[in-house]
């Protein structure tokens, strides 16, 4: 079964994520988002950043969604080996190098996301965890990776988010009021 | 803790070595064409330099400009590197002579033993000596001997735990301004493939400051709070005290500042990394294991592309110790990445 065959379906899941990416700005994480697609279906996990509420730098959006799709497979007494080899990650934003590990490490090697992540990434931008001539360098297999999904969108919802922590801003009377570029509700859906 | 210390001989203390960026290691350094000159007249040093500066003002090297070889009892001057040589005045030509080719290092000299390496076979440099980094290399950064035992308290702590745990291996988290225990971790791998033990111990660090935060009495007791009322009931151990331990948790902060990690296995890429995120200080470690991320695949600690960098130290000839044979290297109870040297 090709997982990714389809673009349209591609653009669809990314804006799924895009939309769990955008309930983050709510309460003022990080606006990553991903969702856990399964036989390029259904979405059996959905995340986004959670690392302020929780106190827990580990708490990226892929660790969130990999929990929710184990307890999917749990319910519905699957095995989660086989279904995450039948499934993609749609994330905004580049998995960083924690991420990419993880996401080996559960078998979640197809991967597809918008812009990439200068800071962390490790499908390339700052190591290459996802792909190597030696799989030998890292558990599990080489990853299959599809990047620039959307990639304006997942942009312009990071760039929101800094807008609104920009330290030189005057502290904003009420959540009104923040200046931030005005998200286009219709982009999302 | 002290009456558990005095239980060890210092003697028997376990040995650390650093696992340092490459850079500092490397004597294999890459070359680099320069060209070089003879000076005829001594006396007219700051002439040259100065029309040299006049004719390549971009010049800039770590290298000294000039050097005078001792058994010929002559100067030389670097007049630019090979590639930007546009040939020289007729003024300076008349002062130079033996104009050839030099091979120098590109790579920055960060240690002593570079240093002497380059001024030696090559030319004299300009360096800056820095004491933690030598300190590092000469085995000498650790001479205060009730930090030894500190070490060791701590690493054969989270050796036990995980072995009363019947875990293939564990962290422990410690605050070391205060010798306060904050959390540990053990391998739950095979109810969850992401419950490694870094990443356990990480939530539970989290878990605890949400505690202190919140200042609740919600239930939370971490393995090392059980294990230690458990097995030493002796009165002194109790200053490993867990209410209130943590004084006062700076929000802005983050996760792990300041905190170290002993742990008896090497993290993956995603513990390493996740280090990375929590701003562990410094990571003392036993085994290596098949994918580990502080030495045996990669040094992530030290990368120089990401924002935070910690110090990491591996247990020197830790395998002759009982434990090891019988727990952590026995086939049916070791981690299994666990690196096996031949
Ligand atoms: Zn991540
Ligand atoms: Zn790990």
């Amino acid at each position: 079964m090709n997982l990714l065959k389809s673009q349209a379906n591609q653009i669809k899941w990314m804006k799924e994520a895009l939309n769990v990416g955008k309930k983050a700005l709510d309460v003022k994480e990080v606006p990553v988002g991903c969702v856990i697609v399964y036989q390029d279906k259904e979405i059996i996990g959905r995340g986004h950043n959670l690392t302020n509420i929780l106190k827990n730098p580990t708490r990226h959006a892929e660790f969130q969604a990999i929990d929710e799709a184990f307890e999917w497979c749990r319910k519905n007494e699957k095995n989660w080996l086989n279904v995450f080899e039948q499934a993609v990650l749609y994330v905004t934003c580049e998995p960083c190098i924690m991420c990419a590990s993880a996401l080996r490490r559960v078998n979640l090697v197809n991967c597809v996301y918008g812009c990439s992540n200068e800071r962390f990434g490790g499908c390339g931008s700052v190591l290459n965890i996802s792909t190597s001539n030696n799989e030998e360098l890292n558990f599990g297999k080489n990853m299959t990776i599809t990047k620039g999904v959307c990639e304006d969108l997942a942009i312009k919802l990071l760039q929101s988010f800094y807008a609104c922590e920009n330290p030189f801003a005057v502290e904003p009377k009420s959540k009104e009021n923040r200046t931030k570029p005005e998200l286009n509700p219709n982009e999302f859906s | 803790m002290s009456s558990v210390c005095k239980k060890i001989k210092l003697s028997e203390t376990i040995k650390w070595k650093p696992i340092l960026a490459d850079e500092y290691l490397n004597t294999n350094f890459q070359l680099k064409k320069f060209v070089i000159a003879d000076i005829k007249e001594p006396q007219k040093i700051s002439k040259i330099v100065h029309k040299l500066q006049e004719s390549y003002p971009n010049y800039h090297t770590k290298f000294k400009r000039i050097r005078k070889l001792d058994q010929d009892k002559k100067f030389q001057i670097i007049l630019c590197e090979k590639e930007s040589f546009s040939g020289l005045s007729s003024e300076l030509e008349e002062i130079l002579c033996n104009m050839t080719d030099k091979d120098l290092p590109v790579d920055d000299i960060l240690t002593r033993k570079q240093f002497e390496i380059v001024s030696k076979k090559y030319w004299p440099i300009n360096f800056h000596l820095n004491k933690h980094i030598e300190s590092l290399l000469d085995n000498s950064f650790m001479k205060n001997e009730s930090e030894m035992l500190k070490h060791d308290f701590y690493i054969r702590l989270i050796l036990d735990l995980t072995k009363f745990k019947k875990s293939n291996s564990g962290v422990l988290i410690v605050d070391p301004r205060s010798d306060i225990l904050i959390a540990s971790g053990i391998d739950q791998r095979n109810s969850h493939p992401l419950s490694h033990s870094v990443i356990n111990a990480i939530d539970n660090v989290s878990k605890r400051h949400i505690k202190e935060l919140k200042n609740s009495d919600e239930h939370y007791q971490d393995h090392i709070e059980e294990y230690i009322n458990s097995k030493y009931k002796d009165s002194q151990t109790q200053s490993l005290e867990f209410r209130n331990f943590i004084k006062k948790i700076n929000e802005k902060d983050y996760l792990c500042t300041n905190y170290v990690a002993y742990m008896t296995h090497e993290p993956c890429s995603m513990c390493a990394m996740a280090l990375i995120h929590s701003r562990i200080n410094k990571v003392y470690f036993i085994f290596n294991t098949k994918f580990g991320y502080l030495n045996t695949k990669c040094k992530l600690h030290c990368h120089a592309n990401l924002n935070h960098n910690y110090e990491v130290y591996q247990a020197v000839d830790f395998e002759s110790d009982s434990q090891c044979k019988f727990y952590f290297l026995n086939e049916d109870t070791r981690h299994p990445e666990l690196l096996i040297k031949n």
